[in-house]
Order: structure tokens, then C-alpha cells, then sequence
């Protein structure tokens, strides 16, 4: 059962791919590296309260350009616009937008972190032992 | 064989004996002489101490028992197995302020750091001069302390798993002239793979589900898991027990019926928890003080950029911390917490952004938290129903400036050794500076909503004192108004701990149980 809307996926997909889009020294985007994915499987993990304000949080991503400052709902703006739109909510004198920005931007990172081939080409690879310890002794 | 295999070889298992969701067909019954609610740092020793003095002991717990196997190293997935509201629970005053609490046997003890110090006797006199508790002088918890710390494995961080990016942090210390020290913790065989935050995978850590949980059911503890207290019994100056139901592991969703009848009532539900049980079952509210004056340990990151590789992810989560400016209500540690957590803090879009990631293996973070004197909040049950809190916080402006203050030390310590940048997160002051413009970061006001302000060490919302009118707990953690019901969380904490709270937790829980059983 899907968690998302088509909608909201298109919103997560327009969102995560302008903080992490394709190419580059680092070449996947969010949507290669299956963050929209990652963060529909998350969602439907949350409980209901919680992920009612996920997903609200979502519809104000995609009105909110329109509702606040009459431009373009969000994933209809053109990639340096949204980054743009994105960027001002960041940099916002008003709480609520950097707070809300950040709560994305975390959500975002942590679904884009969570591709092992990401983690792999930052190096940030699991490793049990990473001094070559050898096995634990047993406590007494 | 590969490290994983080595370290997954099979161990006795530390949960043998607990009861499991599998294991409930029908209602549960029962009767003790004490019973326990919450399996986290204060319940296990309670539940341990009292067992190992013949008491008739039901340790009750609303998560499940999480092995090594059953962790992930990847941040959302472990948020959302380990922590209550899928690590998503904030305060919110005059800022949102994320906090946390576990779910799972252990309690906080699987998901934190392992950092157990000791709080400096000159807290415990401030405890006994300004929040009336006489008998919690400085040595007043030494046999309490040392017994736990036998229990733990409590030892400072062995060097060989330090790892550069503590060794940055002493570096930065020793240059400034700074104390500086290896963290004391609990764990045995610490392999310095730097995932405590979401469970030790190598069986390292000596969270209580695996050091006192066990030791309690040798002593013939009844150790329920995925029961969920949901009420406490009793009336007056009694309480008969605890009801609640049986719960389904990650979701909650509710099965058979529970009701445990004890003598006494031990809560240990953790401090946001505990004063929702007690006011949604109305017992021991006369004071009016149950969910007031919560206090907290507000911190804040500061993350270095290196020429050389640090590789943060290897080494010790925290295993270096300063003591320096304890005394004025600061403590500086190395931080570590999943790639995912800390990558926030690389600013940037697009290219920019993923350049600014591939300097991940060149960086450090480090972190403070202030004992915030000045800064209170409250707990109560949620509005919204159920038994989620409902936290508030505000951060006093003394405080803030104390964390500024902080920040700015933690980025001379990023300098002195070595950094050639900083990643200050900060609103209004640049996402990155460099040394000669650490002036814009000293001159900035910093306000609580400039910044995200972390706050995992929290307390005080049950508080210890003698005088019934102005505490909820006297000094042996009993109820004022209840002769037979106990908390042994940090809720009774009449103020800041000054360091990492567990030990304390554990500490006065373990007073609390001679207490009971005397």
C-alpha cells in the first residue's frame, strides 16, 4: 500500500533532487540513490501523528512558494528556482521556515545517507572492528 | 573469518529469561513485593538491588529486548526501531528543541554514548544547600557510585580505539592549556566502531539489558518485555500496583490485558514519562510540583574541517570530553552520532553541497552542553490524549549566551588543532569560517532559535527534596504522598548533574532500593 500520494511523491522527488541532483563529484541524485523510496517506506514506519506532520509538512513545501510569495507551487519551479526557494526559507528571518527547512533537510539527508553506494563513495562505510582488534573477549 | 563474523559469533544470550511479546497468549496476572516500571538506567539497578536482597521483584518493560542483531548502523531506520515517536519528540517553547527517549530493554542505556561519570561532590552540596536535600552531600553516594561502576565496566576510553577525531579534541585542549580526559564508560572489549547511537553491534556496551537485566533474573527477577503501563493502582496513600496492556513491538497496537499487584511501586518510566503515569492516575499529585520545573542539558556542535584525513567514523563515539569549565556550567565533548545526523550540518545546494560532503572524511564534530541554571520547562500528558508528553522548554537568555560562549571555545579548540575551517550553524553568522573570522561568530547575540539546540539530558520534573510542599519525592526517591511509591529516574534530580546523568540515575535508584528493602 503506498503511503505517498503521486503528488507528494513528485514534491519529495523535486525537493530531494534540489539538494542532491545529479552528476557531479558525488554523481547520484536523491531519486537514483532511492531517497523518495527510503523516505515512503519511513513514513508508513512513523506513527499516525507524526507522520501526519511529515506529510504536511510536504503540502507546504508544494504550496507554500505559491501561498507566501505567489510564485510557482514547488514542483513546477525550474531547478535553480526551487534551490532558490529553498535557500530562502534557510536563510528566513522567520522561525518557522528555518525550523521547517531543517526538518526537511535532515529527513532528506538521512534518506540520501541511507543508499550504501553514497556511503560508499564518502567513505563512510560500517566497520565493525576499524583498529583490527580481533575478536572480544568475553567479560568474566 | 571477517571482523562481522567474529563478532557475531554467538554469546551467552544476555535476554535469556526475559518474557517476550511470543510468549503472552492471554491476560497477565501477577503479584509481587515490588514492582519496576521501565527497564532504563534507574529501573534495572532497582529491580537488581532489590532482587539481590530477596525481594520478590517484576521488572516491567514497554519495548522489546534489541540484540546486537537486531541493530542498524543506518540512522532512520535505528531512530525509528529505538526511539519513542520515531526520534521525532521535540520541546517547544521559545524554540523547538529535539529530545529523546528509547524504547527497548535498556532504555536509554542502548542508545546512548556510554559516558558514566560521576557528578562532582561540589553538585551534590549545591543539590543539599539549594534544593533542601541534606542527605545528598558530597561522598554521600561514593559506595553507590562504585558499586555501579564494578557492575558497568566503568573505565576511561582505552587509546587504542580512540581514533584521530578524539585525539583531534585532546590535541585542541592541550594546546589551549585546557584539561582534557578520556571519557569514562561503560564497556567491556570497546572496539571503537563508533556506533553507540544506534546499538552496539559488537556487544560491547554494557547497557543495562545486558549487565543488570541479567543479573536481576539470576536473582530470580520476573522480567516482562512489550507490556505497556498505562496506569498505576491504588488510592490515597497507597498504591496496590500498575495495569496496562500487552504491545506489539514497533507498533504499539495493544493485546491482552495486564495487572501486576505489588507492595511497593517502583516508577522508572524516564522523567517525561513518569509524571504523565502519575497525573493521568491522579496519585501523588498533592504537592502540585509533579511535570514542574523540568531542567535539561541544552547543547550545541561545532564541526571542524581538516587538511588531513580524520575518518570520523572510526573511534570511540565519544571518547574524549573536557572538564575545564565545569564550574561554570559547560562541559565540551568529541561528538558522534550516524554520517546522516551529523551531514546536516553541510550547507549548501547541489554541487556545492556534495563537495562540502566529500570533506566529510576530513572532519571533526565537537559538542557542549550548559547545566542551564535559568532555563525550565514542564511535562504533561499530551492533549492530544494517550501517554505521550506534552514537553515544553524555554531557554533562558543566560543560558544561551553560556552556549555561545561554548561554541566559541569548541572553535578555538578546532583551530588549536589544526582545523583549517569551521561549520559553526549558527543563523546569521556564515556557514563557514575560517580563524581570522571567528570575531563574527564571538560578536553575533545568539538566540535560541538561532541555532538547533539538542537536549537528551533531561530531569528535575519529579523532584528530590525534603519539604512535601516543594518537591515529589523525598530523599530516599519515595512519593511524599504515597508511603509505598518510589521513582528512580532522573526526574528526581533536584538540579543539573553537571556531567553525563546516568551514573547518578543508577546511583540514587540503587540508594532508593536499599531504601525499599531495609
Amino acid at each position: 500500500m503506498s503511503t505517498l500520494t503521486e503528488r507528494e511523491r513528485t514534491t519529495l522527488a523535486a525537493t530531494a533532487d534540489a539538494f542532491f541532483p545529479r552528476g557531479g563529484t558525488l554523481p547520484p541524485s536523491a531519486t537514483d540513490a532511492g531517497a523518495v523510496a527510503y523516505f515512503e517506506t519511513m513514513l508508513s514506519e512513523l506513527p499516525g501523528r507524526t507522520r501526519f506532520l511529515i506529510r504536511l509538512l510536504v503540502l507546504f513545501v508544494e504550496i507554500g512558494p505559491w501561498a507566501f510569495n505567489r510564485k510557482r507551487r514547488f514542483s513546477r519551479q525550474s531547478p535553480s528556482d526551487r534551490v532558490a526557494t529553498l535557500r530562502s526559507w534557510e536563510k528566513s528571518p522567520i522561525y518557522f521556515l528555518r525550523i521547517s527547512f531543517q526538518s526537511l533537510r535532515t529527513l532528506i539527508a538521512m534518506a540520501y545517507l541511507a543508499s550504501e553506494d553514497v556511503a560508499a563513495r564518502l567513505g563512510a562505510v560500517p566497520n565493525l572492528d576499524p583498529f583490527g582488534l580481533g575478536p572480544r573477549e568475553e567479560a568474566a | 573469518m571477517t571482523p562481522l563474523e567474529m563478532l557475531a559469533q554467538p554469546r551467552r544470550d544476555p535476554h535469556a529469561g526475559v518474557r517476550v511479546f511470543a510468549d503472552y497468549d492471554g491476560p497477565v496476572r501477577a503479584r509481587c513485593q515490588v514492582v519496576v516500571v521501565g527497564s532504563g538506567p534507574g529501573g534495572a539497578v532497582a529491580a537488581y538491588e532489590l532482587a539481590e536482597r530477596g525481594l520478590d521483584v517484576i521488572l516491567v518493560e514497554e519495548g522489546p529486548p534489541l540484540g546486537a542483531r537486531d541493530f542498524r548502523p543506518e540512522a532512520g531506520t535505528s531512530i525509528r526501531r529505538t526511539l519513542r515517536e520515531a526520534g521525532m519528540r521535540v520541546m517547544r517553547g521559545n524554540g523547538y528543541f529535539p529530545t529523546m527517549q528509547a524504547i527497548g530493554l535498556g532504555g536509554g542505556s542502548l542508545v546512548n554514548s556510554a559516558i558514566s561519570a560521576r557528578a562532582p561532590g561540589w553538585t551534590l552540596d549545591k543539590w543539599a544547600e539549594a534544593h533542601d536535600t541534606p542527605l545528598l552531600s558530597a561522598g554521600s553516594l561514593d559506595d553507590d557510585y562504585a558499586a555501579v561502576e564494578a557492575m558497568m565496566g566503568i573505565e576511561p576510553t582505552k587509546a587504542e580505539v580512540l581514533g584521530e577525531r578524539n585525539l583531534l579534541f585532546k590535541r585542541g585542549c592541550d594546546a589551549l592549556g585546557y584539561s582534557s580526559e578520556p571519557t569514562p564508560r561503560n564497556v567491556r572489549g570497546c572496539r571503537g566502531s563508533g556506533e553507540c547511537f544506534t546499538g552496539c553491534r559488537t556487544g560491547a556496551k554494557q547497557s543495562t539489558d545486558v549487565s543488570y537485566v541479567p543479573a536481576a533474573i539470576r536473582r530470580g527477577a520476573r522480567v516482562l518485555s512489550s507490556v505497556r503501563v498505562e496506569g498505576i493502582l491504588g488510592s490515597g496513600r497507597r498504591a496496590t500496583g500498575v495495569r496496562g496492556h500487552v504491545v506489539e513491538p514497533f507498533t504499539g497496537k495493544a493485546s491482552h490485558e495486564v495487572e501486576i499487584l505489588a507492595d511497593h511501586v517502583v516508577l522508572a518510566a524516564g522523567c517525561m514519562a513518569t509524571p504523565v503515569l502519575m497525573i493521568r492516575s491522579g496519585i501523588g499529585l498533592e504537592s502540585g510540583h509533579v511535570g514542574e520545573h523540568l531542567r535539561a542539558h541544552p547543547g550545541l556542535a561545532v564541526c571542524g574541517l581538516f587538511e588531513h584525513k580524520v575518518d570520523p567514523w572510526v573511534g570511540a563515539t565519544q571518547g574524549y570530553h573536557s572538564l575545564h569549565f565545569l564550574k561554570e556550567g559547560m562541559k565540551l565533548e568529541v561528538l558522534w552520532a550516524p554520517p546522516a545526523i551529523i551531514s546536516v550540518r553541510f550547507p549548501g545546494f547541489g554541487q556545492e553541497l556534495k563537495d562540502h560532503l566529500l570533506a566529510f572524511e576530513r572532519s571533526a564534530p565537537f559538542d557542549v552542553f550548559v547545566t542551564a541554571e535559568h532555563s525550565r520547562g514542564r511535562v504533561r500528558p499530551s492533549p492530544l490524549g494517550g501517554l505521550e508528553p506534552d514537553i515544553t522548554f524555554d531557554i533562558d537568555q543566560r543560558d544561551a549566551d553560556l552556549l555561545k560562549r561554548g561554541l566559541c571555545i569548541l572553535s578555538d579548540i578546532c583551530f588549536a588543532a589544526g582545523a583549517t575551517s569551521i561549520l559553526p550553524g549558527v543563523n546569521g553568522v556564515p556557514d563557514i569560517l575560517k580563524q581570522d573570522e571567528l570575531s563574527l561568530l564571538h560578536d553575533a547575540t545568539l538566540r535560541p532559535t538561532d541555532v538547533t539546540v539538542g537536549a537528551n539530558h533531561v530531569f528535575g520534573s519529579t523532584r528530590m527534596g525534603q519539604n512535601s510542599r516543594t518537591s515529589v519525592v523525598d530523599q530516599h526517591s519515595r512519593v511524599h504522598a504515597v508511603d509505598n511509591l518510589y521513582i528512580a529516574d532522573t526526574g528526581v534530580f533536584p538540579g543539573s548533574s553537571s556531567v553525563n546523568p546516568m551514573l547518578t540515575c543508577m546511583a540514587l535508584a540503587r540508594r532508593m532500593a536499599r531504601a525499599i528493602a531495609s
